[in-house]
């Protein structure tokens, strides 16, 4: 039996003796009734617990991997830089030895 | 001219053996990062969205614990006053309304844990919203990092932009060319395959 179904079945139960005489049995009833309510408000917020349990996606290795990336970055744009300065020199080369460049 | 026929044969050698990032690949890094922006901007508008419905079903929570516990008290208080009426003594009176303080402040403070325990499970669901929008962030600025490798201009470009300075022709349509060509060898390559089966 759930909660909400001996809820529902101590509150039908308390709800029929309202016409009965008051008594210590009687208020305890209602009492536990009420009781059992809070309970329940209480733990219709139980679901978001399990969320602790829910995997993320580990991102750990992405974070190594990003600088890497940052230094390869680093490097072909070294290498872009050594390229350019060659093609650079050897044009200046060339138009110095007469070559006629457009 | 017979200079130039060299230089375009060279650039025609450096446009078969380099590998310019295709356009494609460049658009689809450049969408994909900014769709992932976008995300993130809804991921967050989402999660704010549910904390604050969280927030509000706390507080409604809260109120009906309170409504509850006050019930509950109303009947306390009834119960006693019914006892007093039939109290014969002041020490008899006194017990009941000592038993009746004793009651209320100890439903009173039942109310407590509960409260604490919705507020945690609130606590939980904002500690992992938090986690995925953290992991979120992380998965973007990785997808950044590569959009700009992809975007970097590479050795092989460099080597064909200087070269193409030299005869006159844009970079961009080099890059179409390149396109071309390797579309171009994959047609090749497919008839051939196809002849030789």
């Amino acid at each position: 039996m759930t909660i909400d179904e001996l809820y529902t079945q101590l509150s039908g139960l308390s709800a029929s003796l309202a016409s009965a005489p008051d008594g210590v049995a009687k208020f305890n009833l209602q009492t536990l009734v009420l009781q059992i309510e809070k309970q329940i408000v209480a733990e219709s917020f139980d679901p978001l617990t399990d969320l602790a349990a829910v995997a993320g996606a580990d991102v750990q290795q992405l974070k190594i991997l990003i600088p890497q990336v940052d230094q390869a970055i680093v490097t072909e744009q070294q290498r872009v830089q050594l390229v350019e300065t060659i093609i650079s020199l050897a044009t200046g080369a060339l138009r110095a030895a007469g070559v006629a460049l457009p | 001219m017979r200079r130039d026929s060299s230089l375009l044969l060279l650039i025609a050698a450096a446009l078969q053996t380099s590998c310019v990032t295709p356009v494609a690949v460049r658009s689809l890094s450049a969408g994909l990062v900014q769709t992932q922006r976008v995300y993130a901007l809804s991921l967050q508008s989402y999660f704010a969205v549910v904390e604050k419905f969280a927030d509000a079903q706390v507080k409604v929570a809260e109120m009906r614990i309170d409504d509850v516990t006050s019930r509950m008290n109303g009947a306390l208080g009834q119960r006693a006053t019914a006892d007093l009426a039939q109290a014969a003594t002041p020490a008899d009176r006194q017990r009941i309304i000592d038993q009746l303080v004793t009651a209320i402040a100890s439903n009173t403070g039942a109310d407590l844990p509960l409260k604490n325990k919705i507020a945690a499970s609130v606590a939980s669901l904002k500690q992992k919203d938090q986690e995925l929008a953290a992991a979120y962030a992380v998965i973007l600025a990785a997808s950044e990092k590569l959009d700009e490798y992809i975007r970097l201009k590479k050795v092989d470009e460099a080597a064909i932009d200087a070269l193409v300075q030299t005869v006159g022709v844009s970079s961009q349509k080099i890059t179409s060319i390149v396109d071309a060509i390797t579309k171009l060898s994959a047609d090749i390559i497919q008839s051939i395959t196809q002849m030789q089966s």
